[in-house]
């Protein structure tokens, strides 16, 4: 590894925070290679001698962490009945409320709480309902974003599964001889790989920025005892935790930098557009005949491929008559 | 050494090399005890810790061509090491009644229970 992969592989790593962090990060951490190489050790030395990008990352990566504060907190008590007890009766007895927590009411008081139980039971359920109603709505529109989300990656699979069936489909046109046919599936193909695989990237990020914004902003914290203080943190909502893990190992082997995942997702640029291009000059070829866009097969077992009738439609390559017709 | 107890020592460690005037990253790191194992990954977000809480300043300089960091004491990060040393008896304090305790394990174990 060199100056500028150690670089490379540190901002990758560090994908998620701010661009200004990752430049200071990474100034760093070259002005510390730099310093050993001017003291005589080579650059590799010099690498070997500070810390991986790995664990930079992970230490920056932490100190982030710890400075945001989470949008919603949930808390959830597990007190044990008698320590909460213990604790409350002393203090906590006069009052209403208070008397009634310590189960300590007048007689004319229980009358009076049970005389009028249907009153405040209803508007208790009523409220009850109301905040039941409320969560199921919040994680509704929370997991209706995460379908939106699969969506999205089924949406990029089905265009890179669909890249070969167009290939045969472009082979059946030239067995046909025809021409404009063949390159108007020629053009799908290229365009199903190329917009495929630009799918996937992004439903890559919205995945990793939805998750990175849930982590976020949610935190689930268990309580228990909360007077003795010990409080367990750290439950997170994370079960995607190690597909995170995965792709940010991916990303930081040495043989797949940035600039590969760059060049590679140009070149499919590259095909969305040649994909176009093929199609419409597979329509310009034809003379302009929007037949070449028609797929039709009659009641009588006539077929015609963009205009061009299928006579032995056995011979075909891959051909599904062959299988289902005898 | 606890995690809290480590962080609060390696602070002052790291003030502790600035006490003489500025100093830069690799210096810093040839300069600290090397007991204490300070490594990039740990330096550079302590830098940054130090550097919010308005201990140490930093500037930029040119050095063979190129930009270097270097970081000095904020009055405030003077205050911090006179507090520190002065933390000094109490930490001695606590050492020798821990030591104690252990060397006569009998003594003080009667009186805990007592409460």
């Amino acid at each position: 590894m060199n100056k500028e992969e150690y670089r490379l592989q540190l901002a990758t790593l560090l994908h998620s925070l701010p661009e200004k962090e990752r430049e200071e990060a990474g100034a760093f951490y070259m002005e510390m290679i730099t310093d050993r190489m001017d003291e005589g050790m080579s650059e590799e030395e010099a690498i070997a001698a500070v810390s991986s990008p790995g664990e930079a990352a992970q230490e920056i990566i932490a100190q982030a962490d710890a400075k945001k504060q989470p949008l919603v907190s949930f808390s959830i008590s597990v007190e044990d009945d008698d320590t909460a007890d213990d604790g409350s009766e002393t203090g906590e007895t006069e009052g209403f409320i208070g008397r009634l927590k310590a189960r300590k009411l007048s007689t004319l008081e229980w009358i009076t709480l049970i005389v009028t139980s249907p009153l405040w039971l209803s508007l208790l359920l009523a409220l009850a309902a109301l905040a039941l109603a409320l969560i199921i709505v919040i994680f509704a529109l929370y997991l209706s974003v995460w379908v939106v989300v699969a969506c999205v990656w089924v949406t990029g699979v089905a265009l890179v599964a669909a890249a070969p069936v167009a290939l045969v489909i472009a082979v059946w046109g030239v067995q046909i001889s025809n021409i404009p046919y063949a390159l108007e599936y020629v053009g799908y193909a290229l365009f199903a790989f190329g917009g495929g695989m630009w799918t996937l990237r992004g439903a890559l990020k919205l995945t990793r920025a939805f998750y990175a914004w849930t982590k976020r902003s949610v935190s689930v914290r268990f309580r228990k005892d909360a007077e003795q203080g010990s409080v367990l943190e750290g439950a997170d909502l994370g079960t995607d935790d190690g597909v995170c893990a995965a792709t940010d190992a991916f990303l930081a082997d040495d043989r797949i930098t940035e600039a590969h995942l760059r060049t590679f997702f140009r070149i499919c640029a590259i095909l969305i557009l040649v994909g176009l291009g093929l199609v419409l000059l597979g329509f310009v070829i034809s003379g302009f005949d929007w037949r070449i866009f028609l797929t039709s097969s009659f009641s009588d077992g006539r077929m015609y491929f963009g205009g061009v009738e299928v006579t032995d439609p056995d011979k075909l390559l891959f051909s599904p008559f062959a299988w289902f017709v005898h | 050494m606890d995690p809290q107890l480590k962080r609060g020592f390696l602070d002052a460690c790291v003030l502790a090399t600035m006490a003489h005037g500025e100093s830069y990253g690799y210096k810093i790191i040839k300069d600290m005890p090397a007991s204490l194992g300070m490594s990039e990954s740990t330096l550079y977000p302590l830098l940054k810790r130090l550097e919010a809480k308005h201990l140490i300043r930093v500037r930029k300089a040119e050095h063979n061509g190129r930009l270097r960091k270097y970081y000095s004491l904020t009055d405030q990060g003077r205050a911090f090491l006179t507090d520190f040393l002065d933390g000094k008896q109490e930490i001695e304090n606590v050492f020798s009644f821990v030591e104690k305790a252990v060397q006569e394990p009998s003594a003080p174990a009667a009186d805990c229970s007592e409460h």
